[in-house]
């Protein structure tokens, strides 16, 4: 238990930093900026109870906030995130049900379901992000492209990164 | 009432998602204000240290470049000397120490973090009160007008940065010395909007746009870009002008805060002739 604490704390300093650092710097003319941290309110495990992963979106999204200067903004996101969470891995419970030793990875449960689970979090995350920064603005077309053109590049960099470690992970310690 | 918590106890995650939704609103709308609450200054010290680590770092692959803008702003700094100039007149007027007060001085800074990328975009640097940094100061880059101070902490600063959906700096074109309001429409960080500019002014594409020192906060004459195209906005009596910004907001490293010296003398006459009127 404790050693996957920390396992978890470091997932989490990495992916803000590689969110922090790298990706808030990648942009090709505004027209997408990936967000990737929200991978790590996906990958807790299954048994999390919802208010806790509520609790950890939150701060998780406050953490990035102070170092984009845009507080409260990706709390915002991140929280949603949270919330749907439960309902999506309701939605997509396999037949006979989630195993003891499952985790919410593409290792564990197989390609198809990481997919659809990590699409509709991510989208969800990059509309409530998108939206809440445009508030006042009307260039509806734009936000929407954006949005749709974000999701694709982060779940592409998702994808990879747990196709990256994921998979040799497991097969070396199993 | 054992009703109610009961429901409240089944639906508590979603009202957990409601107040911590209410929290992340409560933020947006206060970090929004002019100044930010006290907590926020101690995490802008953590931040900054942080990212100081990490410029500190960058900064090194970009050292050639920072050298020939230092060089060339050097160049354009000598040749504004008074020993550059060729006097043919008789009598030659330089104006001493005496007669030339100081207006405005400069601080250097290295920016820490800054972003292009959202719709309102924030810079940090690396000077803060302790350097004699204060909210509302205007920045500018060797190659044009950056942002505006936001709040300050001990020894960083964050900044409003041009491309910031709320920012808006008055400008001039120099040809003419038509003047207008630059504004960012959250597109791309090379394109900034004029505005107000009417349609008597005579336009070319490539004209020149400087700040114009009507407003408070920025000197006269610092570059903001040239201008791209422009378009008549039917119906209506402005031009449509994109501008393309000198500075590049992806490339800064080392900026000015501009300190105007006698900024509280001109707020207290500006106070007085309104509270006249």
């Amino acid at each position: 238990m404790f050693s996957s604490l920390i396992g978890y704390i470091i997932r989490f300093v990495l992916l803000a930093f590689a969110q922090v650092m790298i990706l808030n710097n990648v942009h090709l003319h505004g027209l997408f900026n990936p967000y990737i941290y929200p991978l790590f309110i996906l990958l807790l495990p299954f048994e999390t109870p919802p208010w806790l992963v509520l609790i950890i979106g939150f701060l998780c999204g406050l953490v990035i906030d102070l170092y984009s200067s845009s507080l409260g903004l990706h709390a915002a996101a991140t929280t949603v995130v949270a919330f749907l969470r439960p309902y999506m891995i309701n939605l997509l419970r396999p037949a006979a049900g989630y195993q003891p030793e499952d985790k919410p990875t593409i290792s564990s449960m197989g390609f198809l379901w990481f997919i659809v689970y990590a699409s509709v979090l991510i989208f969800m995350h990059h509309l409530v992000f998108f939206m809440i920064e445009t508030l006042s603005f009307n260039q509806f077309l734009f936000v929407i492209s954006k949005i749709a053109v974000s999701t694709l590049v982060s779940m592409a960099i998702i994808i990879t990164l747990q196709y990256l470690f994921y998979k040799r992970k497991r097969t070396t310690l199993s | 009432m054992r009703n109610l918590f009961s429901f409240i106890y089944h639906y508590r995650a979603f009202f957990l998602f409601l107040v911590l939704e209410v929290i992340c609103v409560a933020l947006m709308v206060k970090n929004n204000g002019y100044q930010r609450a006290a907590f926020l200054n101690i995490s802008d010290e953590v931040v900054g240290r942080s990212f100081a680590v990490y410029s500190e770092v960058t900064g090194y692959l970009r050292l050639g470049e920072h050298n020939k803008e230092l060089a060339m702003e050097n160049a354009q700094l000598r040749s504004n000397q008074a020993t550059s100039f060729y006097y043919d007149s008789a009598s030659v007027h330089i104006k001493k120490d005496t007669t030339g007060r100081q207006f405005y001085s400069y601080i250097p800074a290295e920016v820490l973090q800054t972003s292009t990328n959202r719709i309102n975009n924030y810079i940090i640097i690396n000077k803060g009160r302790d350097q004699g940094i204060a909210p509302r100061m205007a920045v500018i880059s060797p190659t044009g007008i950056v942002g505006i101070v936001k709040s300050v902490s001990d020894h960083f600063s964050s900044l409003y940065s041009l491309l910031h959906s709320q920012v808006t700096v008055s400008a001039r074109v120099r040809r003419d010395g038509s003047r207008g309001t630059i504004k960012w429409d959250g597109e791309s960080p090379y394109l900034i909007n004029l505005e107000e500019i009417t349609r008597q002014e005579q336009l070319h594409t490539g004209d020149t746009i400087f700040t114009s020192g009507v407003s408070r906060i920025f000197p006269d004459d610092i570059p903001i870009g040239t201008i791209e195209h422009f378009s008549l906005k039917e119906p209506g009596n402005f031009y449509d002008i994109r501008v393309r910004l000198t500075a590049d907001f992806k490339k800064l490293d080392y900026v000015y805060v501009v300190n105007n010296l006698m900024s509280g003398e001109l707020d207290s006459l500006i106070n007085k002739t309104e509270n006249v009127q």
